[in-house]
């Protein structure tokens, strides 16, 4: 797997205000094959007194970890067992968050997590908390490229007020953790709660006509410069009424679509794109939902696309009528059949009026 | 009731006012005017310090309920109103405190505005009600006990933060069975410095982001500091 990425992690401008740090922190892990990416994303809580510390321990472990897994994956049906893994390790990081705070009190390091592993073939997604990724197929048209309109979204979890959420470092995670199958996608968005909030809108839907021109806007630089790109979007004094927390975005895309449309035009479709449905999985039970993680669900078909049956059955009348008036005119002696049948059917008026 | 909300998505921060508008409330204050009067001036003050946060302005919604009044009763005197729709209008003191009977009306219309902004698909901070009082509930015994046990429990079951003010004169006791936070008094008859810091205690609040510590602004330039 060939992706490009580009990510950036900008200081809230409310922490810039009060002088504290950027609690934000994500790691990024490649197998050595290059087949599988590893992301963890994490947000620590502003009211957490090493917030700093608990994100970015628990991304760079979970990435981490994470990419470990992928050996494993390839050799053996996907099942609870990946379930298994992903407690599993969201245990060992409480652990080592223990030995950090030297004690049984996690709240100073209170952390979201949305962190995934991915393949060609899909993967899964881990969420305790807000934060969210976003991602997509693309269609690449001749001279264009188009956002297809199925978009996987895991979202954020707030409690029942807004500004509330869940941390990894809750005695009840567990009631928080998801675990979804993630599909094959063409491009991918990840962001923290900042961060989303370029991209979702307040009811968490996505914001299309940020995505549309986000993603051409990169298309356009070089993938050197998307992370100067992506840092300066968010960093920009439009961006402070955004949001004033801290944000982290992250963009990946396959690079299949960059080389195939160098030098082309490219350009995304608009009026392609139809309003977003909403395709979360919420694993309510970590245990009984089995991520698929090589053959994710499709959770929408496809609208059937009209026009093309039309098209179809349009070509199918014209070659049976070309095959048809062919044989007409090359089969002499069935041209003669033909004829005579047209003859003898008028005939047969005249005689029985003779 | 509906509330058309298509032209603000914003996030809301809810915030009911129970007040008491009891005969009590027409008790003269040494600057010559009276406690209601006093009262109207802050909640006009209110208005303002919200309208001048361009936040606030859209994230902010009130109810007032009072308690007394020339109705004598407990009566939803606003029902849920963005900021930026709010125009104070003078309330009139008068009869007896049904204090806890305002309360009750307050928790129910609080469940009402998540019932309305949930269906509506806007997300809403925990709701405020803030009880103003100088007096003492005149609520039977049983009336009072239920209205506070509803208090609590809505308090406990994080449906409401609540928060009580004494005015000079207020059997502070009573107003301390209301919230487990302890009542605080208001100094001489600070209403204007009370909804200052109110309206910038809701901005606070309606801007506050997942995991974020909400630091009220200082109570000191209102509260009465006891020996």
């Amino acid at each position: 797997m060939t992706w490009l990425l580009g990510s950036a992690r900008v200081i809230g401008s409310s922490h810039e205000l009060t002088g504290t740090p950027c609690q934000d922190a994500f790691d990024i892990e490649r197998s050595a094959d290059g087949k599988w990416l590893a992301v963890a994303v994490c947000d620590g809580a502003g009211s957490a007194k090493y917030a700093e510390a608990g994100s970015n321990l628990v991304a760079k472990t979970f990435a981490k970890k994470l990419i470990l897994l992928s050996n494993e994956i390839e050799n053996r049906q996907p099942g609870a067992w990946i379930n298994d893994f992903v407690i599993q390790q969201v245990l060992n990081v409480r652990e080592e968050l223990r030995a950090a705070a030297s004690g049984d009190d996690l709240r100073d390091f209170h952390t979201t997590l949305v962190a995934f592993l991915m393949s060609d073939n899909g993967g899964f997604v881990i969420h305790i908390g807000d934060g969210s990724l976003l991602g997509g197929k693309v269609k690449v048209a001749k001279d264009r490229v188009i956002l297809d309109d199925e978009i996987f979204i895991s979202k954020p979890e707030n409690g029942e007020y807004s500004n509330e959420t869940f941390f990894i470092t809750e005695g009840d995670w567990v009631k928080h953790l998801r675990i979804t199958p993630l599909p094959p996608l063409d491009w991918m968005l990840i962001g923290t709660d900042g961060g989303s909030s370029f991209y979702l809108d307040s009811a968490n839907s996505p914001k299309q006509e940020f995505i549309l021109s986000f993603i051409e806007h990169l298309t356009k630089c070089d993938a050197q410069d998307w992370n100067a790109t992506i840092e300066r979007i968010l960093s920009d004094e439009q961006a402070n009424k955004v949001t004033n927390d801290d944000k982290t975005l992250i963009f990946f895309l396959r690079d299949q679509l960059i080389f195939d449309k160098k030098g082309g035009q490219f350009s995304i479709s608009k009026n392609l794109v139809r309003p977003m449905p909403q395709v979360q999985q919420r694993t309510e039970s970590v245990v009984t939902n089995q991520p698929k993680a090589s053959k994710p669900k499709k959770t929408i078909k496809p609208k059937k696309n009209i026009k093309k049956w039309f098209l179809l059955s349009l070509l199918l009348f014209v070659i049976v009528s070309i095959t048809f008036l062919a044989i007409v005119y090359l089969d002499h002696s069935l041209y003669e059949a033909i004829s005579k049948l047209i003859k003898l059917d008028q005939k047969v008026p005249s005689g029985i009026s003779a | 009731m509906t509330i058309d909300y298509s032209d603000n998505p914003n996030q809301r921060t809810p915030c009911v006012l129970i007040l008491d508008t009891s005969g009590s409330m027409q008790t003269a204050t040494s600057n010559g005017g009276t406690r209601i009067g006093a009262l109207n001036e802050g909640i006009k003050l209110l208005e303002q310090s919200l309208k001048e946060d361009s936040t606030a302005l859209v994230r902010v919604q009130l109810a007032i309920v009072t308690a007394g009044g020339p109705q004598n009763e407990a009566d939803l005197m606003m029902d849920w109103t963005d900021a930026t729709h709010f125009e104070a209008f003078p309330l009139k003191a008068d009869g007896s405190t049904p204090l806890g009977r305002a309360m009750r009306i307050g928790l129910q219309i609080v469940e009402q505005a998540k019932k309305n902004l949930n269906q509506s698909g806007i997300s809403y901070t925990r709701p405020w009600m803030m009880v103003i009082t100088d007096g003492e509930p005149t609520d039977t015994n049983e009336e009072w006990a239920a209205a506070v046990r509803e208090c609590r429990e809505a308090e406990a079951g994080r449906k409401v933060e609540i928060f009580t003010i004494g005015v000079e004169g207020a059997n502070m006791s009573k107003v301390a069975e209301i919230s487990s936070k302890p009542p605080l008094q208001l100094e001489g008859m600070k209403f204007r410095e009370l909804f200052v810091w109110l309206s910038a205690s809701l901005s606070a609040a309606s801007r506050s982001r997942p995991g974020d510590k909400l630091e009220l602004p200082s109570t000191d330039p209102w509260r009465h500091v006891g020996i």
